[in-house]
Protein backbone atom coordinates (compact mmCIF):
# COMPACT_ATOMS: atom_id res chain seq x y z
CA UNK A 1 0.00 0.00 0.00
CA UNK A 2 3.00 2.47 0.88
CA UNK A 3 4.28 2.36 -2.89
CA UNK A 4 7.75 4.69 -3.21
CA UNK A 5 5.13 6.89 -5.30
CA UNK A 6 2.72 7.18 -2.59
CA UNK A 7 5.27 7.93 -0.20
CA UNK A 8 6.95 11.00 -2.06
CA UNK A 9 3.42 11.94 -3.82
CA UNK A 10 2.95 14.44 -1.08
CA UNK A 11 5.49 15.89 1.59
CA UNK A 12 2.79 15.05 4.32
CA UNK A 13 3.08 11.27 3.54
CA UNK A 14 6.60 11.16 3.05
CA UNK A 15 7.28 9.77 6.76
CA UNK A 16 6.45 5.79 7.23
CA UNK A 17 7.12 6.19 10.92
CA UNK A 18 4.25 8.01 13.19
CA UNK A 19 5.29 11.83 14.20
CA UNK A 20 2.97 12.56 16.65
CA UNK A 21 4.90 15.23 17.98
CA UNK A 22 4.95 16.39 14.13
CA UNK A 23 0.80 16.22 14.48
CA UNK A 24 0.88 17.79 17.08
CA UNK A 25 2.50 20.96 15.91
CA UNK A 26 1.34 20.61 12.56
CA UNK A 27 -2.81 19.84 13.16
CA UNK A 28 -3.13 20.41 16.47
CA UNK A 29 -4.45 23.67 16.63
CA UNK A 30 -6.80 22.28 13.30
CA UNK A 31 -8.17 19.26 15.42
CA UNK A 32 -8.61 21.16 18.68
CA UNK A 33 -10.67 24.00 17.54
CA UNK A 34 -12.74 21.28 15.33
CA UNK A 35 -13.84 19.15 18.72
CA UNK A 36 -14.19 22.45 20.77
CA UNK A 37 -16.56 23.78 18.04
CA UNK A 38 -18.58 20.42 18.60
CA UNK A 39 -18.02 19.71 22.40
CA UNK A 40 -17.42 22.83 23.88
CA UNK A 41 -15.57 21.56 26.91
CA UNK A 42 -11.74 22.35 26.56
CA UNK A 43 -10.62 19.53 28.33
CA UNK A 44 -12.83 17.00 26.45
CA UNK A 45 -11.39 18.97 23.26
CA UNK A 46 -8.19 18.44 24.28
CA UNK A 47 -9.00 14.28 25.58
CA UNK A 48 -10.21 14.13 22.40
CA UNK A 49 -7.29 15.25 20.31
CA UNK A 50 -5.25 13.00 22.18
CA UNK A 51 -7.50 10.14 21.95
CA UNK A 52 -7.29 10.66 17.88
CA UNK A 53 -3.38 10.85 17.64
CA UNK A 54 -3.00 7.63 20.05
CA UNK A 55 -5.47 6.33 17.47
CA UNK A 56 -3.07 7.80 14.58
CA UNK A 57 -0.14 6.47 16.05
CA UNK A 58 -1.91 3.06 15.68
CA UNK A 59 -2.94 2.38 12.65
CA UNK A 60 -0.71 5.01 10.74
CA UNK A 61 0.25 2.12 8.36
CA UNK A 62 -3.04 1.98 6.84
CA UNK A 63 -2.82 5.39 5.92
CA UNK A 64 -1.95 4.70 2.41
CA UNK A 65 -1.43 8.20 1.17
CA UNK A 66 -5.42 8.43 0.19
CA UNK A 67 -6.36 11.52 1.49
CA UNK A 68 -4.22 14.05 3.52
CA UNK A 69 -2.88 13.48 6.60
CA UNK A 70 -5.10 16.38 8.16
CA UNK A 71 -7.96 15.01 6.69
CA UNK A 72 -7.47 11.44 7.83
CA UNK A 73 -6.51 12.77 11.29
CA UNK A 74 -9.94 15.23 11.08
CA UNK A 75 -12.02 11.44 10.05
CA UNK A 76 -10.44 9.46 13.16
CA UNK A 77 -11.51 12.88 15.24
CA UNK A 78 -15.02 12.48 13.76
CA UNK A 79 -15.30 9.09 15.23
CA UNK A 80 -14.19 9.98 18.53
CA UNK A 81 -16.82 13.05 18.70
CA UNK A 82 -19.49 10.63 17.85
CA UNK A 83 -18.25 8.16 20.70
CA UNK A 84 -18.67 10.80 22.71
CA UNK A 85 -21.78 12.04 21.84
CA UNK A 86 -23.51 8.70 21.93
CA UNK A 87 -21.78 8.49 25.35
CA UNK A 88 -23.39 11.54 26.31
CA UNK A 89 -26.93 10.11 25.02
CA UNK A 90 -26.45 7.12 27.68
CA UNK A 91 -25.38 8.96 30.52
CA UNK A 92 -27.34 12.28 30.06
CA UNK A 93 -30.84 13.15 29.79
CA UNK A 94 -30.87 14.52 26.80
CA UNK A 95 -35.00 15.14 27.19
CA UNK A 96 -34.97 16.60 30.52
CA UNK A 97 -36.68 19.76 29.39
CA UNK A 98 -35.49 22.66 31.52
CA UNK A 99 -34.75 24.61 28.61
CA UNK A 100 -37.95 24.50 27.19
CA UNK A 101 -39.72 27.04 29.03
CA UNK A 102 -41.49 29.42 27.16
CA UNK A 103 -39.13 32.67 26.43
CA UNK A 104 -40.47 33.57 23.41
CA UNK A 105 -44.02 33.95 25.35
CA UNK A 106 -44.06 37.54 25.49
CA UNK A 107 -43.49 37.58 21.75
CA UNK A 108 -46.61 36.34 20.98
CA UNK A 109 -50.13 37.87 21.94
CA UNK A 110 -52.81 36.39 23.53
CA UNK A 111 -53.89 34.40 20.60
CA UNK A 112 -50.05 33.25 19.25
CA UNK A 113 -50.04 35.97 17.10
CA UNK A 114 -46.36 38.40 16.74
CA UNK A 115 -46.90 41.26 18.45
CA UNK A 116 -46.03 43.73 16.21
CA UNK A 117 -43.30 45.61 17.32
CA UNK A 118 -41.91 42.40 19.05
CA UNK A 119 -42.18 39.86 15.94
CA UNK A 120 -38.77 39.34 13.54
CA UNK A 121 -37.00 42.70 12.24
CA UNK A 122 -36.08 43.29 8.80
CA UNK A 123 -32.46 42.28 8.34
CA UNK A 124 -30.29 44.81 6.83
CA UNK A 125 -27.84 44.39 5.65
CA UNK A 126 -29.00 40.97 3.80
CA UNK A 127 -27.76 37.62 4.09
CA UNK A 128 -24.97 37.33 1.80
CA UNK A 129 -23.94 41.03 2.83
CA UNK A 130 -24.08 40.04 6.86
CA UNK A 131 -21.58 37.07 6.12
CA UNK A 132 -19.15 38.69 4.51
CA UNK A 133 -19.05 40.72 8.19
CA UNK A 134 -16.82 39.51 10.92
CA UNK A 135 -18.79 40.56 13.07
CA UNK A 136 -21.87 38.82 12.38
CA UNK A 137 -19.55 35.90 12.66
CA UNK A 138 -18.25 36.63 16.25
CA UNK A 139 -21.84 37.51 17.04
CA UNK A 140 -22.97 34.05 15.86
CA UNK A 141 -20.31 32.31 17.48
CA UNK A 142 -21.39 34.17 20.63
CA UNK A 143 -24.88 33.34 20.01
CA UNK A 144 -23.88 29.56 20.13
CA UNK A 145 -21.56 29.56 23.14
CA UNK A 146 -24.97 30.62 24.87
CA UNK A 147 -26.86 27.64 24.07
CA UNK A 148 -27.36 25.09 26.76
CA UNK A 149 -24.94 21.78 26.30
CA UNK A 150 -27.14 19.32 25.06
CA UNK A 151 -29.35 21.54 22.72
CA UNK A 152 -25.92 22.90 21.26
CA UNK A 153 -24.88 19.71 21.18
CA UNK A 154 -28.07 19.08 19.15
CA UNK A 155 -27.94 21.58 16.71
CA UNK A 156 -24.35 21.22 15.80
CA UNK A 157 -25.22 18.22 14.85
CA UNK A 158 -27.56 18.63 12.68
CA UNK A 159 -26.95 22.48 11.46
CA UNK A 160 -22.91 21.85 11.55
CA UNK A 161 -22.22 18.35 10.72
CA UNK A 162 -25.77 17.79 8.48
CA UNK A 163 -26.19 14.54 10.50
CA UNK A 164 -29.16 13.08 9.33
CA UNK A 165 -32.37 13.18 11.60
CA UNK A 166 -32.74 9.76 12.72
CA UNK A 167 -28.57 9.32 12.91
CA UNK A 168 -28.70 12.30 15.78
CA UNK A 169 -31.96 10.55 17.59
CA UNK A 170 -29.96 6.88 17.51
CA UNK A 171 -26.63 8.66 18.62
CA UNK A 172 -28.11 10.71 21.04
CA UNK A 173 -30.97 8.07 22.51
CA UNK A 174 -34.28 10.57 21.33
CA UNK A 175 -36.93 10.44 19.65
CA UNK A 176 -37.64 12.45 16.34
CA UNK A 177 -40.65 14.42 18.30
CA UNK A 178 -37.75 15.90 21.17
CA UNK A 179 -35.23 16.57 18.29
CA UNK A 180 -37.59 19.04 16.78
CA UNK A 181 -38.53 20.29 20.12
CA UNK A 182 -34.41 20.96 20.64
CA UNK A 183 -33.77 22.48 17.03
CA UNK A 184 -37.19 24.64 17.22
CA UNK A 185 -35.88 25.91 20.72
CA UNK A 186 -32.41 26.28 19.36
CA UNK A 187 -33.15 28.34 16.38
CA UNK A 188 -35.77 30.29 17.78
CA UNK A 189 -33.02 31.58 20.61
CA UNK A 190 -30.17 32.01 17.97
CA UNK A 191 -32.72 33.76 15.72
CA UNK A 192 -33.61 36.40 18.40
CA UNK A 193 -29.84 36.50 19.40
CA UNK A 194 -28.63 37.69 16.63
CA UNK A 195 -31.20 40.16 15.68
CA UNK A 196 -30.43 41.63 19.11
CA UNK A 197 -26.98 41.41 18.83
CA UNK A 198 -26.19 42.09 15.23
CA UNK A 199 -29.13 42.90 13.04
CA UNK A 200 -30.65 45.50 15.28
CA UNK A 201 -27.65 47.52 15.25
CA UNK A 202 -27.06 47.71 11.59
CA UNK A 203 -30.28 50.50 10.85
CA UNK A 204 -32.61 47.79 9.34
CA UNK A 205 -36.72 48.21 10.28
CA UNK A 206 -38.11 47.09 13.50
CA UNK A 207 -41.32 46.94 11.60
CA UNK B 1 -49.09 43.85 -0.73
CA UNK B 2 -49.37 46.31 1.93
CA UNK B 3 -48.32 45.53 5.17
CA UNK B 4 -50.59 44.46 7.78
CA UNK B 5 -48.60 46.63 10.30
CA UNK B 6 -49.99 49.89 9.30
CA UNK B 7 -51.11 52.51 11.64
CA UNK B 8 -54.42 51.63 13.17
CA UNK B 9 -57.49 53.10 11.69
CA UNK B 10 -61.21 52.91 13.16
CA UNK B 11 -62.32 51.45 10.46
CA UNK B 12 -59.77 48.99 9.07
CA UNK B 13 -59.10 49.06 5.17
CA UNK B 14 -60.24 45.73 3.31
CA UNK B 15 -56.79 44.18 2.96
CA UNK B 16 -56.54 43.79 6.99
CA UNK B 17 -59.62 42.65 7.10
CA UNK B 18 -58.92 40.04 4.23
CA UNK B 19 -55.80 39.12 5.62
CA UNK B 20 -57.11 38.67 9.40
CA UNK B 21 -59.85 36.26 7.86
CA UNK B 22 -57.23 34.12 5.74
CA UNK B 23 -55.02 34.03 8.44
CA UNK B 24 -57.53 32.55 10.68
CA UNK B 25 -57.20 29.67 8.39
CA UNK B 26 -54.04 29.02 9.08
CA UNK B 27 -52.23 27.81 11.69
CA UNK B 28 -50.99 30.87 14.43
CA UNK B 29 -47.58 32.31 14.23
CA UNK B 30 -46.25 30.19 16.94
CA UNK B 31 -47.44 27.17 15.83
CA UNK B 32 -46.11 28.34 12.00
CA UNK B 33 -42.58 29.27 13.69
CA UNK B 34 -42.33 25.55 15.05
CA UNK B 35 -43.72 24.04 11.76
CA UNK B 36 -40.80 26.47 9.82
CA UNK B 37 -38.16 25.07 12.11
CA UNK B 38 -39.54 21.25 11.20
CA UNK B 39 -39.40 22.31 8.04
CA UNK B 40 -35.93 21.85 7.89
CA UNK B 41 -35.91 18.61 8.74
CA UNK B 42 -38.17 16.78 7.13
CA UNK B 43 -40.70 16.99 4.58
CA UNK B 44 -44.32 18.15 6.09
CA UNK B 45 -47.34 17.10 4.77
CA UNK B 46 -48.78 18.99 1.59
CA UNK B 47 -51.80 20.11 3.29
CA UNK B 48 -49.41 21.40 5.94
CA UNK B 49 -46.74 23.39 3.86
CA UNK B 50 -49.71 25.23 1.59
CA UNK B 51 -51.09 26.26 5.01
CA UNK B 52 -48.01 27.42 5.88
CA UNK B 53 -47.66 29.68 2.37
CA UNK B 54 -50.30 31.04 2.60
CA UNK B 55 -49.78 32.13 6.17
CA UNK B 56 -46.43 34.10 5.29
CA UNK B 57 -48.51 35.75 2.17
CA UNK B 58 -50.41 37.41 4.92
CA UNK B 59 -47.95 37.27 7.78
CA UNK B 60 -44.74 39.36 7.16
CA UNK B 61 -43.37 38.30 10.65
CA UNK B 62 -43.67 34.50 10.07
CA UNK B 63 -42.26 35.30 5.76
CA UNK B 64 -39.11 36.72 7.76
CA UNK B 65 -38.65 34.25 10.15
CA UNK B 66 -38.59 31.68 7.25
CA UNK B 67 -36.17 33.88 5.64
CA UNK B 68 -34.11 33.96 8.97
CA UNK B 69 -33.81 30.35 9.63
CA UNK B 70 -32.49 29.76 6.38
CA UNK B 71 -29.92 32.18 6.70
CA UNK B 72 -29.20 30.91 9.83
CA UNK B 73 -29.04 27.01 8.30
CA UNK B 74 -26.33 28.59 5.52
CA UNK B 75 -24.05 30.42 7.78
CA UNK B 76 -24.37 27.17 10.13
CA UNK B 77 -22.95 25.40 7.17
CA UNK B 78 -19.94 27.86 7.02
CA UNK B 79 -19.28 28.48 10.55
CA UNK B 80 -16.28 25.56 10.61
CA UNK B 81 -14.96 27.45 7.55
CA UNK B 82 -14.75 30.52 9.29
CA UNK B 83 -13.69 29.19 12.75
CA UNK B 84 -10.61 27.72 10.50
CA UNK B 85 -9.90 30.67 9.05
CA UNK B 86 -9.83 33.00 12.39
CA UNK B 87 -7.31 29.91 13.42
CA UNK B 88 -8.50 30.49 17.18
CA UNK B 89 -9.01 29.26 19.29
CA UNK B 90 -5.36 27.43 19.36
CA UNK B 91 -4.22 24.82 21.48
CA UNK B 92 -1.07 26.81 23.27
CA UNK B 93 2.34 25.78 23.71
CA UNK B 94 1.55 24.53 26.87
CA UNK B 95 -1.44 22.56 25.81
CA UNK B 96 0.83 20.95 22.99
CA UNK B 97 3.63 20.34 25.17
CA UNK B 98 0.49 18.46 27.96
CA UNK B 99 -0.17 16.54 24.72
CA UNK B 100 3.43 15.46 23.34
CA UNK B 101 3.95 14.50 26.61
CA UNK B 102 0.92 12.01 26.87
CA UNK B 103 1.01 10.64 23.54
CA UNK B 104 4.69 9.87 24.56
CA UNK B 105 3.80 8.21 27.71
CA UNK B 106 0.67 6.16 26.39
CA UNK B 107 2.12 5.49 22.63
CA UNK B 108 5.43 4.27 23.75
CA UNK B 109 7.93 3.55 21.83
CA UNK B 110 5.69 0.95 20.26
CA UNK B 111 6.63 2.07 16.38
Amino acid sequence: MNSPDTITATPSTASLHADPERWVDEHGDCLYRFALTRVRKEEVAEDLVQETLLVAVRTHEKFGGRSTERSWLVGILKNKICDYYRKLGRETNFTDLEFFGDEQSDRFDGENYWIHERGPSDWKPEGEEAMKRAEFWQTIQGCLAKLPDRIATVFSMREIDDVPSKEICATLNISEANLWVMLHRARMALRQDLEANFFDGQGGARL
Amino acid sequence: MSSAAAAPDPAPPLETRLAMVVLRLTPDCREVSRLTSEELDHPLPWGTRSRLRLHRMFCQYCARYAKQLDLLREASQQLPAHIEASERPALGSEAKARLKRALHERAGHSE
